[in-house]
């Protein structure tokens, strides 16, 4: 399985999606439609978005998250948002507003 | 010269949008709609790009329709294919490789009158 | 260089033809060519060599200056001091590095085509596939028969089509 990387200095404006990982360092604005996971590692900046299996949150994430397995909020990250997630971890150390539902979304 | 690409759009991803950026891109996957790169941007064997392109150096091996608009070079390797508008001061056609359109180069000297 | 077997006509660099001119063999080309043009095997435009005008050829290797409208069956392969502006219809298209291309370029789908052409025997593509990941800076051979070799400057004037009469006809057709 490959791995989209969006590095650092790389900007997103729109819709990404397909069958890919996806790892953010950079800059998304827009929606992020996945079947796999998504990595916002720590320096990346979701604005918009993300529907996925997995959602990890290193960097900072103004928007919704749904993610069919499992959300989580890392030390470090920030989430400004609702998440509807099975499995829902945010950290000691994380920052987060907003909603959070935890049922099934969807079908697994 | 090789150029470690770190921004990589893969093979089953498609963006849909504008892509902008300072390093080395390289896309494998799908996109649709406008990239503009300060650098040297690798449309892979697998990578089906439609867009608006602007970037320092673009060296195709997939397929690109639409603009090219390059400001050093543009390569089209064998199997690449490029339908559309190329602008660019150098320019690379590899045989086996496919280019409908349009081509402005930079005018060298050169005007038709010796 | 290159296998000179093959009969061709020469116009040497001090030739200028304008009209119409058909070639069966190879045509070389060191003056400069005006008009209609129509070669069954290969042209060569030299370094110093101009060709203006329609050009309907098998296969065409320009190292000089070509502008108008040319159709090749087999390929077109741009040195790099080529110069081409106006229309190219071909299967195949090689262009060096320093080529400078203003042109509508045509190339009908089938990119395979037939890479052992005897053509080729005269003028191999240019353009080796360096593989190495993801450079952009390809050093490309230039590959044009020697100038040297075109030591007949006589002007061998072949085959110039009967009863035309010369007429200038400029088909370049430029387009942006």
């Amino acid at each position: 399985m490959s791995e989209t990387h969006i590095g650092p200095t790389l900007v997103v404006d729109g819709e990404i999606s397909g069958s890919d990982d996806l790892l953010v360092r950079g800059l998304v604005r827009g929606t992020v439609r996945v079947p796999a996971s998504v990595l916002l590692a720590e320096g990346g900046l979701v604005e918009g978005t993300i529907e996925a299996s997995v959602v990890d949150v290193s960097g900072i994430m103004k928007g919704d998250v749904t993610a069919r397995e499992r959300c989580r909020i890392q030390p470090g990250g920030k989430m400004l948002g609702d998440i509807r997630s099975q499995r829902i971890l945010i950290s000691d150390g994380a920052l987060f507003r907003g909603k959070v539902e935890m049922d099934v979304p969807g079908t697994d | 010269m090789e150029t470690e690409i770190r921004d990589i759009i893969a093979e089953g991803t498609r963006v849909k949008g504008t892509i902008e950026g300072r390093e080395p891109l390289l896309v494998l996957g799908q996109v649709e709609g406008k990239i503009v790169l300060q650098n040297l941007l690798v449309v892979g064997k697998t990578a089906r790009v439609e867009a608006e392109i602007f970037a320092q150096a673009v060296t195709v091996e997939g397929a690109v329709s639409g603009r090219i608009v390059a400001g050093d070079l543009v390569a089209i390797r064998a199997g690449g294919r490029v339908t559309g508008e190329l602008s660019t001061p150098r320019l690379i056609v590899e045989d086996q490789a496919v280019f409908d359109g349009t081509i402005h180069m930079e005018p060298a000297e050169g005007g038709p009158h010796e | 260089m290159g296998d000179k077997t093959t009969p061709r006509t020469v116009i040497g660099p001090d030739i200028r033809i304008v009209g119409e001119l058909h070639a069966a063999e190879d045509l070389v080309v060191h003056g400069r060519l005006e008009g209609t043009l129509r070669v069954d095997a290969v042209l060569f435009v030299e370094r110093d060599g101009f060709v203006e005008g329609n050009a309907t050829v098998r296969h065409a290797v320009v190292a000089g200056s070509f502008q108008g409208s040319l159709d090749a069956s087999e390929a077109l392969e741009v040195a790099d001091s080529g110069k081409v502006q106006g229309e190219v219809s071909a299967p195949r298209m090689i262009v060096a590095d320093g080529a400078v291309l203003n042109a509508r370029i045509r190339m009908t789908a089938g990119a395979a085509a037939t890479a052992d052409a005897t053509a080729a025997t005269a003028a191999q593509p240019a353009g080796r596939t360096a593989r190495s990941s993801y450079t952009y800076s390809v050093p490309v051979p230039r590959r044009t028969p020697a100038a040297g070799d075109a030591a007949a400057t006589e002007e061998e004037d072949e085959v110039v089509e009967a009863g035309a009469a010369p007429r200038a006809r400029k088909g370049a057709k430029k387009q942006p």
